[in-house]
């Protein structure tokens, strides 16, 4: 071996720092690569040859190791695919003996992160294709020879259905999502291995899972299209707060349940996909729904529904400003069919408080007089200036023009013919009618009435009965 | 577990009197655990989740963590203890679960007064007449339900006076975090019911672009083509129409939402779910329609009815309590908390109401239909308990039945189920030859029923027995939560007393009249009461705490049929006057003035 430069032996030095997968070593081995290739000439692609050299040599002296020796083989990844030229050219003449090499010696759950590995040089035309046909062939035979099952497509989607691994993993083993990462994505484009490799380990509790047959067809009729939009939106993620950015198993996810009735089957058959969290459904829950209410907590999809609910709110908290609030009587069977009421309208509790009130007044005091009698058919008074509101009630009075008489009139009201309860409201004052208590009244006065309500008037009963108890 | 809590007291001059006590604990809560609390009845508890710690739900309705102090107005007490700046949103007693996906944290404040007339008590006992000293701080343990129901009023006021010495000690009897849920697997029935109103939504705007366009090209077609047909004698009239009758119910059935059923025993946390599952469909606007078969511990209404009301936002627990606050319930009174052998056809005569009302709703309402329904029902699940569960599944058409906690009920109904699937089946195959043979065969329109399908799920550890005695009061809270809202300290509904002539009003019972049994009648002769039959009521003392049922009916006949207006609590009876005092739930006149009696009293404790 030649001796090393430099720049190589600190390399070296740097690379021994890697025990394990660990991505922001491996993050900072590439930029450090990255660095020294930087430039265009001569000098650079010595150094990015050395440097390879040091990368290929850790692999295969560390074979044994299967941790150090796959982490390391990340590093290589990684560096060729985020800085592809001079690496990829310079790993290429060998990377076909490197990978063969540990693959040789490596335990099965190694094997099975370096088959991923392999899928995704393939896709993203990492290496030049003899190279890749090469290390195909060979690890198609050794693993027939040794590793009979599982058939290798199956494993890597069982894995993106259970585990819904951290955002930035995304990208992993994903075959599709490699054209996209180019330098400003080369933060995200590292992690690459990592997912491969560090969740091997979920492979029996997916072998388990159904629909094996259907997940597949999902994945190959997606294709990487979904997930390389879904890429994009991850990359996009990291600067605003996206704190749970949609998961790279969504579409799987949401194809799980796309037959309700299957996926209800599925549940009876086996509980684990029953306790399974599918975090598309907690995020259908909170954070799709991005239009918060400070308030209620609650929230909304879009900007309507949440203005629309605080201006219910709002009319909600001035009601009950308002008054005393009391519980309402409940709609009829054909009001409730057509079930028209909708938050941000009537609030029948609060309605029928205010028609109560209403009536209440108008039990406790006078006689009810159907608002739509033409004023001109009810006992008025002369309007005069002194007196603007009624003697008893405090109520302003309604100024009509009296046909009969000529006259501008108050409506609904008389002038009384002598003093009235403990207020001293004396006789000759002017009081509406209504405010008038029905024990005082003039068996005159409520017969002109009577005889003004409308037949069907519900009130009608009412004045009738006073107007006998009158006379009696 | 996880849940680290610190304790501080701090003094607080409450209202400038009296020292108050105010106790706040905090609790981490990791992800997919939850908060239990369980709190006496008629004593409040405050509870804030600290911004952003994460996020939080309450039988899936979330709670908010802001800082503002709107709903403090409303329903909770604003403070600033421990130093977060947060708002108490105000509970009351009875049990609560605070669920989070993410972890969050929790905290809980309580107000312990040291005073003996606390000022809480003091309101209820005066202006209220509703104070709940006795219900107030009655353990849950003791009383082992072997007392008549109705029959203990004595005995529990003995008990009164050293409940309050308990009562001014601590409203929260016990408060933990458990890490042990079934939360997710819920969510994921959620997510099952979600994709099924998703695909009933999409088939029927699938359904009416197509439709119309193709219809009316193969109408034309089709009119032709019998036209010829017909002339040549080859169709037949009955053929024909069944054909588009089972068109119509393909299609609708199709476009229809979920229909859930959650059946179980007692205590296994049915209302919970089904609360947990409106509440996600609302928040994902929605507008289930929420069932309550349940006549003792009815969530829409008081005890005795069964109800059913839209849900169009989700449950606000601080303003509308443990119970489902809806702006249009559709209540029918059946008049007693438990059904028997001899009541059963009224009851069931219910239950096909509300599905009557609820298909008529969903032909007016495609978001309605889409939305689908959630069914609570009672913990009764023997004999006439599980007769009338399968009443209930085949008349609402329910096509999921959510079984909780009983594996034994679970394999009586899938066994049933599967026996009707079969059997379904078989008619099926029957009609069809028959309409092959005969040419009128108008007898059987109905729906291909798909079979119904039964999910077991886990019950939440969370859930505890609750004894006759606890359930008996809690009945009595429903009632009370009726006339004077669930906040009835702070911010109470305002019933108003009246009186009334006998004369004004007409009573009914359904079904009264002596209750022989048919075996104690000669053979082959039916009970001579009909236990349908609407029968006037003649006034008397016996009336005096009945819960009474004021009719929509306007008519006799129209009694058994109709919803209910709402209830009046009768509180005395003047047998000499005439006259009767009754509590109102507003200031207006009774919107009818026929009234149903049943069986239902309300013993207000003073």
């Amino acid at each position: 071996m030649a001796p090393l430069s430099e720049t190589a032996k600190n390399y070296k030095d740097a690379l021994s720092e890697l025990k394990m997968n660990s991505k922001p070593i491996i993050t900072s081995l590439t930029m450090l690569a990255t660095e020294i290739a930087k430039t265009d000439d001569d000098e650079a692609k010595t150094e990015a040859r050395n440097i390879a050299n040091v990368i290929e040599t850790r692999v295969v002296e560390k074979a044994r190791d299967s941790r150090v020796a796959l982490a390391t083989l990340y590093v290589l990844d990684s560096i060729a695919k985020n800085c592809r030229d001079p690496y990829a050219s310079v790993f290429a003449p060998h990377v076909a003996g490197v990978f063969l090499t540990l693959f040789a010696q490596t335990d099965e759950k190694t094997k099975q992160s370096m088959k991923k590995l392999l899928g995704t040089w393939e896709t993203q035309n990492v290496f030049p294709r003899e190279v890749l046909a090469r290390i195909q062939t060979d690890v198609d035979l050794s693993g027939n020879a040794r590793v009979p099952p599982p058939p290798p497509p199956i494993v890597h989607q069982h894995q993106q259905r259970v585990v819904p691994p951290p955002p930035p993993i995304l990208m992993m083993g994903q075959p599709a999502a490699a054209p996209l990462q180019q330098q400003q994505q080369q933060f995200l484009g590292q992690p690459a291995p990592l997912v491969a490799g560090g969740m091997p380990v979920v492979l029996p509790d997916l072998s388990g899972l159904l629909n094996t047959l259907k997940a597949q067809q999902a994945q190959s009729s997606m294709g990487g299209g979904s997930h390389q939009s879904l890429q994009g939106i991850v990359a996009a993620a990291p600067q605003h707060h996206h704190h749970r950015p949609v998961t790279p198993d969504f579409a799987n996810e949401d194809f799980d349940f796309l037959d309700a009735e299957e996926s209800l089957k599925k549940f009876k058959r086996d509980p684990k996909s029953m306790n399974k969290r599918r975090e598309y459904l907690v995020n259908a829950l909170y954070d799709d729904l991005p239009f918060k209410c400070a308030q209620t907590g609650r929230r909304f999809a879009s900007k309507e529904s949440l203005d629309q609910h605080m201006d219910w709110l709002h009319a909600k908290r001035r009601r009950k400003k308002s008054g005393r609030a009391c519980r309402g009587w409940h709609v009829s069977a054909k009001e409730w069919i057509k079930g028209t009421i909708k938050m941000g309208e009537v609030d029948p509790e609060f309605d029928a408080f205010a028609a109560g009130e209403k009536k209440k007044k108008e039990n406790a005091v006078g006689i009810v007089i159907d608002e739509n009698l033409d004023l001109n058919d009810l006992p008025s008074v002369l309007a005069i200036e002194s007196q603007k509101k009624c003697a008893l009630s405090g109520e302003p009075f309604e100024t009509f023009w009296n046909e009969k008489a000529q006259e501008w009139h108050y409506g609904k009201a008389v002038k009384l013919k002598r003093a009235i309860g403990s207020k001293k409201v004396k006789a000759g004052e002017i009081a509406l009618i209504s405010a008038i208590p029905k024990e005082e009244l003039e068996p005159e006065l409520i017969e002109a009435i009577a005889k003004a309500q409308p037949r069907n008037a519900s009130t009608k009963g009412a004045v009738l009965r006073e107007s006998k108890r009158a006379k009696k | 577990m996880g849940g680290e809590e610190n304790k501080s007291d701090s003094e607080n001059e409450g209202g400038g009197r009296k020292k108050k006590k105010v106790l706040t604990t905090r609790f981490d809560l990791p992800k997919e655990s939850e908060l239990r609390v369980e709190c006496k009845l008629n004593r409040f508890f405050h509870v804030a989740v600290v911004p952003n710690s994460g996020t939080c739900e309450i039988f899936g309705s979330e709670i908010g963590s802001s800082s503002s102090s709107a709903l403090s107005s409303s329903g909770g007490v604003s403070s600033s203890v421990g130093g977060t700046n947060t708002t108490k949103k105000k509970l009351g007693g009875g049990k609560w679960a605070f669920f989070t996906y993410s972890g969050c944290t929790i905290e809980l404040e309580e107000t312990n007064q040291t005073n003996a007339t606390n000022a809480n008590s003091k309101i209820h006992l005066t202006t209220k007449k509703t104070s709940g000293e006795g219900a107030g701080g009655e353990d849950f343990g003791d009383d082992t339900g072997t007392r008549n129901e109705d029959s203990d009023d004595d005995l529990e006021k003995s008990g009164d006076e050293e409940d309050k010495d308990k009562e001014e000690e601590q409203a929260i009897e016990i408060a933990y975090v458990s890490e042990e849920t079934p939360m997710v697997s819920y969510l994921n029935v959620h997510g099952v019911l979600e994709a099924k109103r998703k695909k009933a939504r999409d088939c029927s705007s699938a359904l009416v672009s197509s439709d119309d366009a193709v219809n009316e090209m193969e109408k034309e077609e089709e009119e032709e083509d019998t036209k010829k047909k017909r002339k040549r004698g080859e169709i037949v009239e009955g053929e024909e129409q069944q054909e588009e009758k089972e068109n119509d119910g393909v299609r609708q059935k199709s476009s229809a939402g979920p229909r859930v059923l959650i059946v179980g025993p007692a205590d296994v946390g049915k209302s919970s779910l089904s609360k947990i599952l409106i509440n996600y469909a609302a928040r994902q606007a929605w507008s289930p329609l929420f069932i309550d078969l349940d006549l003792g511990q009815n969530a829409i209404s008081v005890p005795g009815t069964i109800s059913a009301a839209p849900i169009d936002h989700p449950i606000n627990p601080f303003e509308d309590g443990a119970h489902v606050k809806s702006e249009m319930p559709l209540s029918y009174f059946f008049g007693d908390v438990t059904v028997t052998e001899n009541s059963k056809e009224h009851y069931k005569f219910l239950v096909e109401k509300i599905a009557e009302m609820m298909e008529a709703r969903n032909s007016k309402n495609e978001h309605a239909r889409h939305s689908g329904c959630i069914v609570n029902t009672m913990g009764w699940i023997e004999g006439l308990g599980l007769e009338l569960i399968l009443h209930a599944v085949k008349s609402l058409e329910i096509d999921t039945v959510l079984c909780l906690g009983q594996e034994r009920l679970f394999q009586t109904l899938s066994k049933q189920f599967a026996k009707d699937a079969a059997l379904a089946q078989q008619q099926q195959q029957k009609n069809k030859k028959n309409k092959k043979k005969t040419s009128s065969s108008d007898d059987d329109g109905k729906k291909v029923d798909a079979a119904v399908e039964i999910l077991s799920l886990k019950k939440s550890g969370g859930v505890v027995e609750r004894t006759t005695e606890f359930r008996r009061k809690t009945r009595d809270d429903r009632f009370r939560e009726y006339f004077y809202g669930f906040d009835f300290v702070s911010n109470p509904l305002s019933p108003v007393a009246q009186s009334a002539f006998f004369s004004s009003v007409s009573f009914y019972k359904v079904g009264g009249g002596a209750k022989a049994p048919t075996s104690a009648l000669p053979i082959g002769q039916e009970a001579s009461t009909d236990p349908m039959r609407v029968a006037s009521v003649i006034p008397s003392m016996s009336l005096v705490n009945a819960i009474v049922a004021v009719s929509h009916g306007k008519t006799q006949s129209d009694l058994l049929t109709s919803n209910v207006a709402g209830f009046i609590h009768i509180v005395e009876v003047d047998m000499h006057a005439k006259r009767f005092t009754y509590l109102s739930p507003n200031p207006g006149q009774l919107p009818n003035t026929n009234l149903i009696v049943g069986n239902v009293k309300w013993f207000p404790e003073n």
